[in-house]
């Protein structure tokens, strides 16, 4: 056993200067940005803090809503205040609570762009409201936050899982048939979506002939889609993450069943959250359900994808750099009528009354905080040689309600 | 169910057992030749995956990526061995398995770091893109390419444990290395040379589940335990344990969706606890 | 000078209760926040040591506790009671009965199908957690009411939560080193070192493994209340293997069989993670790993090991072999 114990003579030295050496550089750094904090400029600095998944299956999503909320920053008269603080939550709610703390109240940030999915999402909302510090929710439709779990603090400025899947189901019924088969992951959102979506056939007179539920992360999609074609439905409708609708829609094509003429219809635009190449041809002929396009031709969208494009040449184009820009201009307008200061309360005011031109369309609030959007059926197209998503249906304004017979429950602020 | 949808559901529960194979039979042979349970197999085999998109992207040639990323994982995992492994040998297990764990969370981040979070394909090339009929039932040509290619690569590698001479220093370690030792085969570059070619074949697994389902940076976490319960199942350190226990998996995933929505995963436990308690070195004990 | 491990540990101490008053002066309230999660881990490593480093039972499900300490925490605090007493005395109760379950079926197996066996019971848990709904599924639970203390002292201030978990860690400490430096402790070692010695000399080596398990189920239910009462929330990630793997990691790091060892480590390895996700929100878990691995490499016997060189402290506990 000499070999070891020399091991353990030699190791002790590079053991003390790793051990030593870490914890050094933590103190180090820790005492250093104290340092330069206190030596920062004049004019108080705007505090934003961006609690998003950066180690998990939506990195790159977290990653475009924060470029959102730069490019709105970059372009308004807070360029050279604002500050980021960035933070990974994990796509666990326990964690996005420890960040949310960190943030508000280890760097003091006034304002924080929320979590991408909805159960992380829920329970910063909630720090948020016992802090009384602004929530700006770009993702998280979970529908709880604009019902029972609503806080005056909390804005939903993205969606909400009601608003972009039951007003759809009209459109379904009446375009493809009475027979519907739901697919969802199974938990809250994809649970959600697929109850709201099945209310609404059932209202409509349709019918449910069958339903899969699978846990996040399920690549094996085959048994379902035996299902599906024994079961023989009008429509194939529901939530699933991005790996599962990548796994679902390609496996769905390649046994034969797109070109057998069932539609999928995704609901939340899954089929707008990752790059189209990852389908290949499998996705072309589906729709989803979505507040909005990259090919809208409304001006505000014209002008926004001209300017992102000045701003970041190259950068791929995708839906969640809109929502990030909706948080971030929501944030300046709340600001702007505080008077430039990052007075919570009156910047909560001004934001709850906020009617703007997104480039998804008109947008404002209800009195639950939960958005008003536009909602349109997208056909994925193939166009000059690339695969699109194309609005062929504008369905209306809607919002999501907060009274008791909501799909929240009820809001009390 | 219909019996063609059975039959049908059978079948592709032998394709996905058959690419658990890959990924599990590797790992159970790293762990009989030297005694290390790999927990970087889901990275390794997931990194395959990532460098068999990027040589599809850069090439357009699958056949190329399918036979290059798993060379250049088995690099890799050739340079892992050799200076973080081999320091460890004598002593606690339980360090090298931490050692193992570590590197899994560098290589995985690694991945995300280097090709982003989104969700990747890679394509399959036009000739495996059609179907076939089985039965009167539609079936994706590609599924069938992965059962053939798969099953082939375990037969070929069953032949080199059992007629090569190779294959027999592999079984007799897994016996007894101290005595390969004593008969004065240099032991530690069978160590290299097992992992290394573990790592290499879970790469292999690796691209064709990028193609077949896709490429996403969470894909490491379920290929290890898919990989470690097949392990389980069939024995720690035998190559056919491997294959039962990857073969049952793949059956009871392709049944287990539809009999038993939600409590599939539940069984593959109860299973596994089972088999622990009542036979921990798992269904078999031989190679 | 020479400094003995009994200043080191009153020094400590000292530093941690005069801690407070600085808060939102000298630095920011977060890190009292940081340090009551730093306590609570601790709480749990000190019965783990018991487990893994003193009697080599190093169990790969020791989320299980945590977890089962939690939800019983959360399920209480919301339809039953707010007494933080109640809780913590069911969560003993509890865990016990878990403890003993739990080590009756895993000590039938040795080395990797230990810890195999013991990540699938824990997986078992988590995947119940993450279906039942009546505990929110895998969404869990939020605002989760505060519990309370019986007596004036308001336990949703968090000054006054920091000061209830660095009792209960000291108290956790005290009575851990009661346990290991009683007889039982020293028969759990030699169980680690050679079984069939110990059998031989007449203990019934099953029956203390169950009670390793039993002690080290409780500290681990203790810690899992305890964040509940403080986070409010609870999610089927507190039966996770990941929080299993990083349990086994501070245990590691810190040093195995040393009590204080995997008490430090706790403390370091939390901070360094807060600490490297501000500065790289994207690649911090690589650096950790990085980290981990280099730990691993060069200094086997974690920070204790450091400690010992640097300042001379005498051996607390004889460690020794790893056993044949």
């Amino acid at each position: 056993m000499k070999k070891k114990e020399n091991r353990r003579n030699k190791g002790l030295t590079r053991r003390q200067f790793v051990m030593g050496s870490s914890l050094a550089i933590a103190g180090a750094a820790t005492g250093i940005s104290g340092v330069f904090k206190i030596a920062k400029g004049v004019s108080p600095p705007i505090k934003v803090g961006m609690i998003l998944p950066y180690t998990g299956g939506t990195a790159d999503e977290a990653r475009r809503v924060e470029t959102g909320i730069r490019f709105a920053f970059a372009r308004s008269k807070y360029a050279d205040r604002v500050e980021f603080h960035i933070e990974d939550d994990r796509e666990t709610p326990s964690v996005g609570v420890e960040k949310a703390q960190k943030l508000v109240e280890k760097v003091g940030v006034d304002m924080l762009a929320g979590p991408i999915h909805g159960h992380v999402g829920l329970a910063v909302s909630e720090y948020c409201k016992s802090k009384k510090k602004l929530c700006l929710l770009a993702f998280s439709g979970n529908v709880l936050i604009a019902g029972k779990n609503c806080s005056r603090y909390t804005f939903m400025v993205g969606h909400t899982t009601w608003s972009v899947s039951a007003p759809g189901a009209s459109y379904c019924f009446e375009k493809f048939g009475k027979k519907v088969y739901l697919i969802g992951n199974d938990y809250s959102t994809g649970r959600q979506i697929t109850g709201f979506m099945a209310a609404e056939f059932k209202r409509l007179g349709g019918s449910i002939v069958g339903e899969g539920y699978m846990p996040i992360g399920t690549a094996e999609y085959a048994p379902y889609i035996g299902q599906i074609r024994d079961l023989k439905p009008d429509v194939v409708t529901g939530f699933l993450t991005p790996s599962d609708c990548v796994n679902f829609t390609k496996q769905f094509d390649s046994f034969g069943l797109r070109k057998a003429g069932i539609p999928i219809v995704m609901c939340l635009g899954m089929y707008g959250q990752v790059p189209l190449e990852a389908y290949g041809d499998s996705i072309l002929g589906h729709y989803d359900i979505w507040h909005y396009s990259p090919w809208l031709t409304n001006k505000e969208n014209l002008e926004f994808k001209r300017d992102f494009a000045k701003w970041k040449p190259g950068y791929p184009f995708m839906d969640a750099l809109v929502l990030g820009n909706d948080v971030g201009t929501c944030m300046i307008y709340g600001l702007d009528q505080a008077g430039g200061k990052p007075d919570i309360e009156r910047m909560v005011d001004a934001i709850a009354k906020r009617e703007w031109l997104s480039p998804r369309g008109k947008s404002s609030f209800g009195p639950n905080h939960a958005i008003i959007h536009d909602l349109y059926i997208r056909q994925a197209q193939k166009i000059e040689g690339e695969t699109r998503m194309i609005p062929v249906k504008e369905l209306g304004r809607f919002g999501t309600s907060g009274d008791a017979s909501g799909p929240g429950g009820e809001c009390k602020m | 169910m219909s019996f063609p949808t059975f039959l049908i559901n059978l079948l592709y529960g032998f394709t996905i057992g058959s690419i658990l194979i890959l990924i599990s039979s590797s790992l159970s042979l790293i762990f009989g030749v030297m005694g290390v349970v790999n927990l970087a197999h889901g990275s390794l085999c997931m990194l395959g995956a990532y460098f068999g998109l990027t040589l599809v992207l850069w090439t357009g040639n699958f056949w190329l990526a399918l036979i290059v990323a798993p060379i250049v994982v088995a690099f890799i995992g050739f340079l892992m061995e050799v200076y973080t492994l081999r320091p460890l040998y004598g002593l606690d297990p339980l360090l090298q398995l931490f050692l193992t764990l570590g590197l899994s969370m560098i290589v995985s981040n690694l991945v995300l770091h280097f090709w982003g979070g989104d969700v990747r394909s890679i394509s399959i090339p036009e000739a495996l893109k059609g179907n076939v009929l089985i039965l009167g039932t539609v079936y994706p040509s590609f599924r069938l390419f992965v059962f053939i290619v798969s099953i082939s690569l375990v037969i070929s590698i069953w032949f080199l444990i059992t007629q090569t001479k190779w294959g027999i220093i592999l079984r007799a370690g897994v016996h007894n290395m101290e005595l390969v030792d004593a008969l004065g085969i240099n032991i530690s570059w069978v160590f290299t040379l097992v992992f290394t070619f573990g790592c290499g074949l879970s790469s292999v697994a690796g691209v064709i589940i990028g193609a077949l389902h896709n490429c996403n940076t969470n894909m490491h976490t379920d290929l290890l335990i898919w990989g470690l319960l097949a392990v389980v199942i069939g024995g720690l350190g035998s190559f056919r344990g491997a294959v039962i226990g990857s073969l049952i998996l793949g059956v009871s995933e392709a049944f287990g969706a539809l009999l038993m929505p939600g409590l599939a995963k539940f069984t593959i436990y109860t299973v596994m606890v089972v088999i622990l308690l009542l036979r921990p070195e798992g269904l078999l004990k031989e190679i | 000078m020479k400094v003995s491990r009994a200043h080191f540990k009153w020094f400590a101490l000292c530093f941690f209760i005069v801690f407070p008053l600085g808060s939102g002066i000298l630095f920011s309230e977060f890190y009292l926040s940081l340090l009551i999660r730093i306590f609570i881990f601790g709480i749990m490593l000190l019965g783990f040591d018991i487990l893994a480093g003193y009697c080599g039972l190093a169990s790969f499900g020791h989320a299980m506790f945590y977890g089962t300490g939690a939800y019983l925490a959360a399920i209480l605090l919301t339809h039953v009671t707010g007494s933080i007493w109640a809780i913590l005395g069911l969560s003993i109760l509890a865990n016990t009965i878990l403890g003993y379950l739990i080590g009756f079926f895993s000590i039938r197996t040795r080395g990797i199908y230990f810890v195999f066996l013991t990540f699938a019971l824990a997986q078992f848990f988590y995947l119940a957690f993450s279906n039942w709904n009546f505990v929110g599924a895998a969404d869990g639970m939020a605002g989760i009411p505060k519990p309370n203390l019986g007596i004036p002292l308001d336990l949703s201030n968090r000054t006054v939560y920091y000061y209830f978990t660095l009792v209960i860690l000291v108290a956790a400490y005290f009575i851990a080193r009661w346990i290991v430096e009683s007889p039982f402790g020293k028969v759990l070692v030699g169980i680690r070192q050679n079984e069939e010695r110990i059998r031989f000399l007449g203990y019934n080596v099953n029956s203390c493994k169950r009670r390793a398990f039993v002690y080290s189920g409780i500290f681990g239910g203790v810690a899992g209340s305890l964040i509940v009462g403080y986070l409010s929330f609870v999610s089927p990630g507190v039966y996770h293997w990941t929080l299993s793997a990083e349990i086994l990691v501070m245990e590691l790091v810190g040093g195995m069989g040393t009590l204080v060892g995997p008490l430090i480590a706790s403390g370091f390895v939390i901070y360094l993670g807060d600490f490297l996700s501000s500065w790289m929100a994207e690649t911090w878990l690589m650096v950790l790993g990085a980290i981990y691995v280099i730990c691993i490499l060069y200094s086997p016997e974690g920070i204790i090991g450091i400690l010992r060189k640097l300042g001379s402290i005498k051996r607390f506990s004889p460690i020794g072999d790893k056993g044949p």
